[in-house]
């Protein structure tokens, strides 16, 4: 398979085991949601994905060569990029650079203009801001910023980390939204939400995550209608 | 009050002060980028003094002309000494235990310069430096205004290069969120090394400016790393405008208490701003420039 293979996972911080043998795919172009509450092990999914953190055992392919075991800003040239959890903006640095940060491997500069330019045309508002620095953001602007950066990175693989996580209702939809258009231009996306309902709506395929394992998949569309899913992740008002 | 005496020791705390910021801007930049008190900073400026001393001994190259050559042989010390020593014991241990490999680093090289150049006060001077000249009543001799201007030249060059190049953009990135900078494929390890060398090459430039004006021993490091320590908690962490403003600020207070209680008490004086800095405004005048403190 010619996308992301992650094959048996298995991660522990110290003694306490977060993975163990967790295996999923994403298809060039598809969108995955990868789902379950809070400690299932979603964020630490994410990481090992990205090379933030490198598995115990089991593996991370993606186009065909094995990511796991690199350092994360290795991992990124492969064309994975991460959007982190609590998007992780720079702060104190003008939303512009934090842009340019997002290109940083690029060494041609017209490319960067590009890239820039391109950005601007997806996020308005940030074009308006671009001096402004990050910290000033309201919460669902800097994930807006943090998106944009992560695609200044070209990414052929884009996880995103709750990026609805505190963010208020209008603007989630935006961002759910973004997510489609993101992967209409050919990208895939592994989007990790505790949004249930909006995240198997706009992805093609999903998993569920609990206490480390894998144990649900199936087609977004499908899981919609699970009465496990329902009832766990979906709230029974329906 | 005597209007000269006060102008005079005005100008006099000002260029103190520019040598106290310079001097201070790569302790301050380490701090803010790495998290890590740097305690062989004082270390690194007397090495730029000593490697100007033997510059001029051995090849006849004027102090002046040397900065060049000296930040480059400090920016591969500082770098090597972050690859090797610094990082393996912050990985292995915890960035504490950085205390102590800077500290023993520091001990180190001071014995190494007593060995090379004897514990002998030394001297630098530069052909380049015109005579004593006369604003007004005030007297500035030569060595005190070029120490001055270098100092304000170098920092605004760091400022520029933190703020206009990609490596400065770098990292400013990792000292906000080091996670998020790997995300974007900046390679930590490297900036890390980078800015100890940048840090060192500082240090470096001002003790050749420091030789300049004042004698210096292999004993004056701590000195030197203490100057760096109150520097940057008055002026803040992590920027040249912070260290230059905690520079002028620690000059003045000490030219000042000098001049008119006496140079006895000028210690008391400092730590007394130290302690109110401390208490009013612990992240100093302009707050850590990375992690928006203030």
């Amino acid at each position: 398979m010619n996308g992301l293979v992650v094959d048996s996972v298995h991660f522990a911080y110290g003694g306490a085991r977060a993975l163990e043998g967790v295996s999923f795919q994403v298809a060039p172009g598809e969108v995955v949601a990868l789902l379950g509450s809070n400690g299932a092990g979603k964020t630490t999914t994410a990481k090992v994905t990205a090379g933030a953190l490198a598995p115990a055992v089991g593996s991370v392919t993606f186009e065909g060569q094995a990511v796991s075991g690199l350092p994360a800003h290795r991992v990124m040239r492969r064309g994975i990029v991460l959007v982190p959890e609590g998007r992780q903006v720079f702060a104190q640095m003008t939303i512009q650079e934090n842009l340019l940060m997002g290109a940083y491997k690029e060494r041609r500069r017209a490319r960067v203009k590009e890239l820039l330019e391109r950005s601007y045309e997806t996020f308005p508002r940030l074009r308006e801001r671009r001096s402004q620095i990050a910290g000033s953001l309201s919460g669902g602007e800097q994930q807006m910023l943090a998106i944009a950066r992560g695609l200044m990175s070209e990414p052929r693989l884009l996880i995103m980390d709750e990026p609805s996580l505190g963010i208020m209702p209008k603007l989630v939809q935006e961002i759910f939204g973004l997510i489609r258009r993101i992967a209409g231009t050919g990208v895939s996306v592994l989007l990790i939400e505790q949004n249930a309902r909006a995240s198997l709506e706009v992805a093609s395929r999903a998993y569920v995550l609990e206490k480390g394992r894998i144990i649900l998949e199936g087609e977004g569309r499908a899981l919609l209608e699970d009465e496990f899913v329902q009832n766990a992740y979906l709230g029974a008002e329906n | 009050m005597d209007g000269t005496l006060f102008f005079q020791t005005l100008v006099d705390g000002l260029i103190l002060g520019g040598i106290f910021s310079l001097s201070a801007v790569g302790f301050s930049l380490i701090f803010g980028v790495l998290g890590i008190v740097n305690l062989a900073h004082g270390i690194f400026v007397l090495l730029g003094a000593y490697l100007g001393l033997a510059l001029k001994q051995t090849m006849g190259i004027d102090p002046l002309a040397a900065i060049p050559i000296v930040c480059a042989a400090l920016f591969v010390l500082g770098a090597l000494l972050q690859l090797t020593l610094v990082a393996g014991a912050v990985r292995r241990s915890s960035l504490m235990s950085s205390l102590l490999i800077t500290f023993g680093a520091s001990l180190i090289l001071r014995d190494a310069v007593i060995l090379v150049f004897g514990p002998d006060v030394q001297f630098l001077s530069s052909a380049w430096l015109v005579d004593t000249f006369h604003i007004g009543d005030v007297i500035v001799d030569g060595a005190r205004a070029t120490g001055l201007i270098a100092s304000l030249l170098l920092l605004g060059l760091l400022s520029l290069a933190l703020y206009h190049l990609k490596v400065g953009r770098a990292m400013r990135a990792t000292a906000q969120q080091d996670f998020a900078a790997g995300l974007c494929g900046i390679d930590a390890r490297r900036i890390y090394a980078v800015t100890f060398g940048i840090s060192a090459a500082f240090a470096g430039a001002s003790g050749i400016i420091i030789g300049l004006i004042n004698p210096f021993s292999p004993f004056d490091d701590t000195y030197w790393t203490l100057n760096a320590f109150v520097t940057v908690v008055l002026g803040g962490v992590g920027s040249p405008v912070g260290a230059l403003l905690g520079g002028l600020l620690l000059g003045e207070i000490s030219t000042f208490s000098s001049q008119y209680v006496g140079s006895l008490y000028s210690n008391v004086f400092i730590f007394s701003a130290l302690l109110l800095m401390l208490i009013v405004r612990p992240n100093g005048l302009l707050g850590n420039a990375y992690k928006g403190s203030v």
